[in-house]
């Protein structure tokens, strides 16, 4: 196995416009960050760009979005001007992504087995029994306590949290280096919820993976998060260790921070941010 | 019951007793809602918290009509929800579904979805009470001839509850209003709520999966799991950490954890 230098990841000058018919959008403008083995959580509103950012890492923004980048280098290799084959060579095999919900990230007419099975014979050449043996093992990896009926099962038949892990375990049996949960669990339950991150967590230090944690939820990526950056309108306004994010003086920082009902300290009126194009400038 | 026992005046505002509503039949059937039974006096509200396919959605949806009543009884001010004429039940109770994307027609404006309610039940100054309506909801007048897809998700659901609000319900059905929203774009929602519920008198029953946002609102709150209440509780009992049943305790243990105090790391997580 090589040595994989880290940072793993290292952006600089990140920009993607959208044209529209009132001209570009600018949905993220000129953002560098890097990370390593370790759970960073990037935290904003819709519309930040936060989304859209962790899809340029993928060579996944849609058409007829423009990524440009002074230099995107994955795993060692800039990847700011790559072709389709050299994205498809780390696109699962080496960045993961997990989507917020799993009704749509699944295939609805193949069973569970069907499309894992498919996975790995195209990125592990297995195939057959020696497949299904793989496929079995990561859904038990996942935590699913009948790993042989969510096998046969179509995703119908299987419940959000149930679905998620699925999803997990399609992009953990490919052995990639970074994983990308985009609102993992916001189509989910609390209680479900927290069961995912907790299994994120174990799985990311057994295997010694990078995360990174796209949510909307400061609070969540707080409790859960090595490093946080905040985006606000395409740009990075703040970025620190969680462990200091109660420190931050970025009034957007904090507005984030403290919007979210609490049992302990209850309120009858939350603090609503005051947004300032200023802070994106 | 006869429709004139007991006195419409001293009875409660809501009144569910042994709701249970089958979904399918035969050896298919899914008992959604199992016995579930509330009351909500004038000005009171309640939270229904639960786990998906606990039932809590569906409590709702049978409140207003939504979903087949298998046996048990709802009445509204005492008359049974099946006796009471379309044009009063509109005015005592509205809905506010989960997702505003789906709630509001896509090719009316806000203004034309304002007006249709005030128009049906033939209310005097439209003009005023839509004005009203919308800055009570925090719509800036610019809004008022957009289209749904011109508004963002927040802006979307404050239409939905002015148009619940126009006329001047005595209870919000709130089904998730939040839970589609950003953190951020919540709070600007829950405060409006608060503000109707705790300033305009109005009773809410409120329906999500996230205690905090219930308990911001709510001053009892009832938890169901597989189709019934399992513990009611209140506000100051979650608080301090009392609660009774084991999945009561889950919640509570979730809601602290991702939304409030950092937990160790190297902890239990």
């Amino acid at each position: 196995m090589t040595v994989v230098p880290s940072p793993l990841v290292s952006v600089r000058g990140l920009h993607v416009d959208f044209p529209s018919r009132r001209g570009r959008v600018e949905a993220v403008r000129g953002i560098d960050f890097e990370f390593g083995r370790e759970k960073l959580g990037i935290v904003g509103e819709s519309g930040s760009g936060k989304s859209v950012a962790c899809r340029a890492l993928l060579g996944l923004v849609p058409a007829p979005g423009v990524v440009r980048a002074d230099r995107l280098e994955l795993f060692g290799v800039d990847h700011a001007a790559a072709g389709a084959a050299a994205w498809r060579a780390i696109r699962g095999a080496r960045i993961g992504l997990v989507m917020q919900d799993p009704r749509y990230s699944l295939n609805p007419v193949l069973t569970v087995g069907t499309q894992m099975t498919e996975a790995l014979a195209l990125r592990r050449g297995l195939a057959g029994s020696a497949a299904e043996r793989e496929g079995l093992a990561m859904l038990e990896a996942v935590r699913l306590r009948e790993p042989r009926r969510v096998w046969r099962a179509h995703p119908h038949e299987l419940s959000g949290g149930m679905g998620q892990r699925v999803m997990i375990a399609m992009m953990l049996a490919m052995r990639p280096d970074v994983l990308i949960a985009d609102e993992p669990t916001s189509a989910l339950d609390v209680t479900v919820a927290g069961e995912i991150l907790e299994l994120l967590d174990l799985l990311v230090r057994d295997r010694g993976m990078a995360l990174v944690l796209v949510s909307h939820d400061l609070r969540m990526v707080q409790a859960f998060c090595d490093r946080v950056l905040v985006m606000y309108a395409g740009r990075i306004v703040d970025r620190c260790p969680a462990g200091e994010l109660e420190r931050s003086t970025h009034p957007y920082t904090r507005g984030l921070l403290e919007c979210a009902p609490s049992l302990d300290a209850p309120v009858t009126v939350l603090p609503t941010l005051v947004r300032d194009p200023a802070w994106a400038r | 019951m006869g429709p004139l026992s007991p006195p419409a005046d001293t009875a409660p505002l809501l009144e569910v007793r042994d709701l249970v509503v089958r979904f399918g039949s035969g050896r298919d059937a899914v008992v959604a809602v199992d016995g579930v039974g509330l009351r909500l006096q004038a000005g009171e509200s309640l939270g229904l918290v639960g786990e998906s396919g606990s039932g809590k959605s569906t409590v709702l949806r049978a409140v207003c009509g939504l979903a087949p009543m298998a046996s048990g009884s709802i009445e509204v001010d005492g008359v049974p929800i099946a006796a009471l004429p379309p044009r009063v039940r509109a005015r005592r109770m509205q809905m506010v579904f989960q997702d505003p994307y789906g709630a509001l027609h896509p090719r009316q404006t806000v203004d034309a979805q304002l007006t249709e309610p005030l128009a049906l039940h033939r209310e005097p100054d439209v003009e005023a009470r839509v004005r009203e309506l919308m800055a009570q909801s925090r719509l800036g007048p610019e809004l008022r001839f957009r289209y749904p897809s011109q508004l963002s998700g927040g802006q979307r659901q404050r239409v939905g509850i002015a148009r619940a609000m126009a006329l001047r319900p005595a209870l919000l059905l709130l089904d998730e209003p939040t839970s589609a929203l950003d953190v951020s774009v919540q709070a600007e929602v829950l405060n409006l709520l608060s503000g109707l519920v705790r300033d305009g008198g109005l009773s809410c029953l409120f329906v999500s999966h996230d205690l905090a946002v219930v308990a911001m609102l709510c001053e009892r709150i009832a938890v169901m799991q597989g189709g019934r209440i399992v513990e009611t509780t209140d506000r100051r009992a979650l608080q301090a950490g009392r609660v009774a049943h084991p999945y009561t305790a889950s919640l509570l243990e979730a809601a602290r954890r991702h939304r409030g105090v950092r937990s160790d790391p190297g902890g239990t997580g």
